[in-house]
């Protein structure tokens, strides 16, 4: 999984991304109907399910959800360990799960990363628990 | 997650939102709790009623200050006992103790009503002399947010002559204008939930709420014709997402999810409105119903304009867009949208701005990651109690399962009084009001 989520935001960092390209990437489209997102089966087997959702008025993805097909397959540390260090995120909800942000930028490109894990917590916390899904968001570079 | 009382739940939700603000308050945020309370020695501890007694005479700053220390050093049972020994000793009825007061506010109303009568310096109004000066302290701690600019524009708004600085008129004054809207509470001071209701801005306009209400019906009306979840949301939030750009909101992403009983969630990491699949896939639906999937889709969308306020705070703070966006974790273009609008230090919106902003980022974020874990821990304490009585239906079960849920509804209550939910619950609440109040005509 952690080969699919870097993959993915290195096409999410392309300038000439679309919604279907990505999609089609990531597996077999699922017809909705829906004009502001795809969803799609994915080709990893670790995934169950994944959305594309549409940047408003254009081609372009904004972010895309995954979600792990079991739960515990994919441990912060994990997560961590590929990715480097995370920032808790507030919630807005108070039923609303916990969740990681993380920062990626390949040097040079246009666009940017970020992963947001939701996150079951561990006995200790964040820092041992298992994602339960993640967002791929997609960010013009502003430094 | 299924929840106890979610956004979507109409009937306890709706109850929830109309029921006015009492007794366990949030610490640490409006009003009293944070004014000075060092203790200068404990006199009379040894004849409480005494000690009561002895503070009678002496100005209200004083007597309040001095129990508002005793009751943090020798807890809430020594004082209570010492204000009900005193008001013995002198005959004076029981104290009449607001529902709506802290522990701290009923000490000080429950020492001070019946005491030194036609001593009062207070000009009219619902505060007693202590609740005055407990106010007044609360102001003068605070002197760089509430600048004479700005307690004008407070005396103006709330109906004063407005000479700049804070006296007992502007706090009787404010006082009243939180007992006219409730839940606010009724302290005098317009802290982080008064402030957003004196300078309403955005979809906290009267004008705004109005205008989506009417546009909210339309797509009620059209509902049956709407045939899927995702046309109908699309429909509400782009209503929605025209009351934003109005007030220079950038534009929410909308996108239906399965969200178990809820109508809607906003995302700052995505600037997205989830919208729950459950509620707007209903091939009818009742007025109340459609009353509360639009005070829901406001209320969320309120939330918007709080994010996007305090990353325009930042920005007034002359915070760059790369730092806005990575400090407050939303999307590059609206940190951007952001930086292009800074907030102008010392305004009214700065310090709406600044209020949501110390609860969710800044200072009082332990404080709300408590309240949020609390009413998680209560929700599951609940389920447990009630999967026990469904197993096991004994009258013990069941009082349990009462038990729990006045837990439950305390826990929830801290939370829709934090600063940004108190004012998305009111903006969202005048939605639901409108819209029902203008059914029945």
């Amino acid at each position: 999984m952690i080969a699919t989520i870097q993959r993915l935001c290195r096409l999410l960092e392309s300038p000439s991304v679309t919604v279907d390209s990505l999609a089609t990437g990531l597996g077999t489209v699922v017809p909705t109907g829906e004009a502001g997102s795809l969803n799609v089966t994915p080709a990893d087997p670790e995934l169950s399910s994944a959305r594309v959702v549409r940047e408003p008025g254009t081609d372009a993805p904004a972010f895309l959800e995954l979600v792990p097909r079991e739960p515990g397959t994919l441990s912060v540390e994990t997560l961590s360990e590929a990715l480097g260090e995370y920032t808790t995120l507030p919630r807005i909800h108070w039923s609303n799960p916990r969740r990681i942000i993380f920062h990626l930028a390949s040097s040079g490109a246009e666009y940017t990363c970020a992963v947001i894990a939701d996150v079951q917590p561990g006995p200790t916390g964040l820092a041992d628990g298992n994602v339960s899904a993640l967002t791929l968001r997609r960010d013009r570079r502003l430094d | 997650m299924a929840s106890e009382l979610s956004r979507a739940q109409p009937g306890e939700a709706a109850g929830q939102r109309a029921r006015r603000a009492s007794g366990d308050r949030a610490p640490s945020l409006d009003g009293f709790d944070r004014a000075p309370v060092e203790p200068t020695g404990q006199p009379g501890l040894g004849d409480p009623g005494g000690l009561i007694a002895s503070l009678a005479g002496a100005p209200p700053a004083e007597r309040a200050r001095v129990l508002t220390g005793l009751q943090r050093a020798s807890g809430n049972g020594f004082v209570q006992r010492a204000i009900a020994d005193f008001r013995r000793q002198r005959g004076l009825a029981p104290a009449r103790i607001p529902r709506e007061s802290t522990t701290v506010d009923r000490v000080v109303t429950a020492s001070t009503s019946g005491v030194g009568e036609g001593m009062s310096t207070a000009p009219a109004g619902p505060l007693s002399d202590a609740e005055v000066a407990h106010a007044k302290s609360w102001y003068a701690a605070r002197p760089g947010t509430y600048t004479p600019e700005i307690i004008t524009k407070i005396q103006q708004q709330v109906g004063t002559s407005p000479g700049g600085s804070i006296d007992d008129v502007t706090i009787q004054a404010v006082a009243k204008f939180q007992q006219a809207n409730p839940p606010l509470w009724v302290d005098g001071i317009a802290g982080p939930r008064t402030m957003p209701a004196v300078f309403p801005v955005g979809l906290a306009k009267a004008s705004e709420v109005q205008g989506f209400v009417k546009e909210a019906k339309a797509v009620q009306a059209e509902w049956a014709k709407l045939k899927s979840a995702a046309d109908r949301a699309t429909a509400l939030a782009k209503a929605v997402n025209e009351h934003l750009a109005a007030a220079g909101v950038p534009a929410c992403k909308n996108v239906v999810k399965d969200l178990g009983n809820d109508s809607g969630q906003f995302d700052f990491t995505t600037w997205t409105l989830f919208l729950g699949q459950g509620p707007f896939s209903q091939a009818t639906i009742t007025d109340k119903d459609a009353a509360d999937i639009a005070d829901t889709v406001f209320h969320e969308a309120r939330h918007s304009e709080q994010w996007f306020m305090m990353a325009q705070l930042l920005a007034g703070k002359g915070l760059k867009a790369a730092v806005i966006a990575t400090t407050m974790s939303i999307p590059a273009d609206i940190a951007t949208a952001a930086a292009a609008k800074p907030l102008k230090k010392g305004s009214t919106e700065a310090i709406e701005a600044e209020g949501w902003y110390d609860s969710v980022y800044g200072s009082n974020a332990d404080y709300r990651n408590r309240v949020l874990d609390d009413v998680e821990v209560k929700d599951n304490a609940l389920k447990k109690a009630r999967a026990e009585y469904k197993k096991n239906p004994t009258p013990a079960n069941e009082a349990k399962v009462e038990a729990a849920r006045a837990q439950f509804h305390a826990a929830h209550k801290r939370y829709t009084e934090l600063p940004e939910e108190a004012d998305a619950w009111r903006v969202g609440g005048a939605v639901s009001a409108a819209y029902l109040k203008d059914g029945k005509k």
